[in-house]
């Protein structure tokens, strides 16, 4: 009885493999025939650190395909960026981007983002005269999912190792604000700052890092089987592990109610909304203490920083009348450039250059006889998401001529 | 929706075959088949927010 049992289950085991080597010789064989528009994302994972909280794995090669499709291969050091030396080449301006989604561009290949971009736009533009005979270096430090305090604390503990001239940090008033708060990120993998009751920041929360047995086997898996990286990716949609951390997180806490009206207060708060919320009040306070001090620390460095406020498609995608007229109104919305105003101002008091993306193309938009340029979104979701390739090509040209400027002016 | 319980009627039809003929071996094979099928078919037609990416 005993050894037909052990025979039965020997015959099981045997199908299990032979079905899991089966599906992943023909996942590998799929993957090198398929055409770019049939790939499915893989080999792209973050990793938890801990200063930053979390980042992309170093040395990845994989393929993106959820928004966009790109071939990514992250740096040695993490960066969704080519190899980069720490130490500045002689006679050249680096400029380090700093951002979240947005400058990560996972969502477009390598040489056509952001960073790529500004690069060429000054080397052909901005490198011909007698006073400033330099090369220019642009490198990208995007990771999505960062708010400012994530963002502030990599400058503090990577960027500034590669002594950047300027530092351009990318804020995207879509959850930015969000991003830097516990109460409605409760993401405990993250690091946060709070002020205290003499008004001054303070690092709250350290990140917890993210390294148990069972995470640890199942990367151990994952990094070794294309067929755990190709479904990955529906899982990851099926249950949005993010979700569920929150999920988990507000059982535990007991905040349900709490954190849905703070959420609510939250997502208005970048179009002027709920502005007599001490909540939110207290939210754009945090988020312009972090931009100043980031803005501090870098100058004690020896560098600049700038702040470019990244664009919305829902505003500059789209005809003037109908976002006037139509979409606002919709949404009850006063002023669509609320958070740029309010930058452009904390900026000018504050003697930080800012760089308002939204006003640049919408004049680009709306100056036109007839349509819009879509500088968001691919596919059928055009005019909404990420920066597609003519977004970057904007943007990128946009920051070129602005940092152009600020070198003949000094 | 129809359709999809239909050929999961075939799948089940073809395990109890399976199952009667002693074919012990070729059992996971199909079970595993029709997981990463129903993952793959089922994660692709759930929405995901463009600015939710979640990487872990």
């Amino acid at each position: 009885m005993f050894l037909i049992f052990i025979k039965k289950f020997s015959l099981v085991l045997f199908g299990l493999i032979l079905a899991l080597i089966v599906l992943e010789i023909t996942i590998r064989v799929l993957l090198s025939f398929l055409p770019e528009n049939l790939l499915p994302t893989y080999g792209i994972y973050q990793k938890s650190y801990p200063v930053v909280g979390h980042k992309l794995v170093p040395n990845l090669d994989g393929v993106w395909s959820r928004e966009g499709f790109s071939r990514v291969k992250t740096n040695s050091m993490g960066w969704n960026d080519y190899e980069r030396n720490l130490v500045k080449p002689l006679n050249t301006i680096r400029i380090a981007i700093v951002g979240d989604s947005f400058i990560e561009a996972l969502q477009v290949d390598k040489s056509k983002a952001v960073g790529q971009i500004t690069e060429f736009w000054l080397e052909e533009n901005c490198n011909n005269s007698e006073t400033l005979n330099s090369n220019f270096e642009v490198l990208s430090f995007g990771v999505s999912g960062w708010g400012t305090s994530q963002m502030y604390l990599a400058i503090l503990d990577e960027v500034l190792l590669f002594d950047p001239d300027y530092i351009l940090l990318a804020f995207f008033p879509g959850n930015d604000l969000k991003n830097n708060i516990y109460e409605v990120e409760l993401n405990p993998h993250k690091p946060y700052f709070e002020i205290n009751d003499q008004g001054e920041l303070f690092l709250s929360r350290e990140p917890l890092l993210d390294n148990s047995i069972k995470k640890f086997f199942y990367r151990f898996v994952r990094d070794r089987s294309i067929l755990v990286q190709v479904i990955r990716e529906p899982i990851v949609k099926i249950f949005a592990s993010n979700k569920n951390v929150v999920a988990e997180t507000i059982s535990k806490s007991n905040v349900k109610d709490d954190y849905q009206k703070k959420i609510e207060l939250i997502e208005g708060s970048s179009w002027g909304k709920n502005l007599d919320s001490k909540f939110v009040q207290y939210s754009w306070s945090l988020t312009e203490k972090l931009l100043l001090k980031t803005s501090q620390d870098i100058k004690s460095h020896n560098s600049e920083m700038l702040i470019m406020i990244v664009s919305r498609g829902e505003i500059v995608d789209f005809e003037r009348d109908y976002v006037f007229e139509l979409w606002a109104k919709d949404q009850k919305i006063k002023n669509i450039f609320y958070t740029e105003e309010r930058i452009e101002n904390f900026g000018l008091k504050n003697d930080i250059p800012v760089i308002s993306i939204s006003r640049k193309m919408s004049a680009f938009n709306w100056g036109k006889k007839f349509g819009t340029t879509k500088f968001h979104g691919f596919g059928d979701q055009l005019g909404h998401g990420h920066w597609n390739e003519n977004g970057h090509n904007f943007v990128g040209k946009v920051v070129g001529e602005e940092i152009c400027c600020i070198l003949y002016e000094e | 929706m129809r359709n999809f319980f239909l050929k999961l009627e075939i799948a089940g039809d073809l395990i109890k075959y399976l199952w009667k003929q002693k074919l012990w071996w070729a059992i996971p094979t199909v079970a595993v088949m029709l997981f990463f099928g129903i993952i793959i078919v089922v994660g692709s037609s759930t929405g995901i927010g463009p600015f939710i990416y979640t990487l872990f």
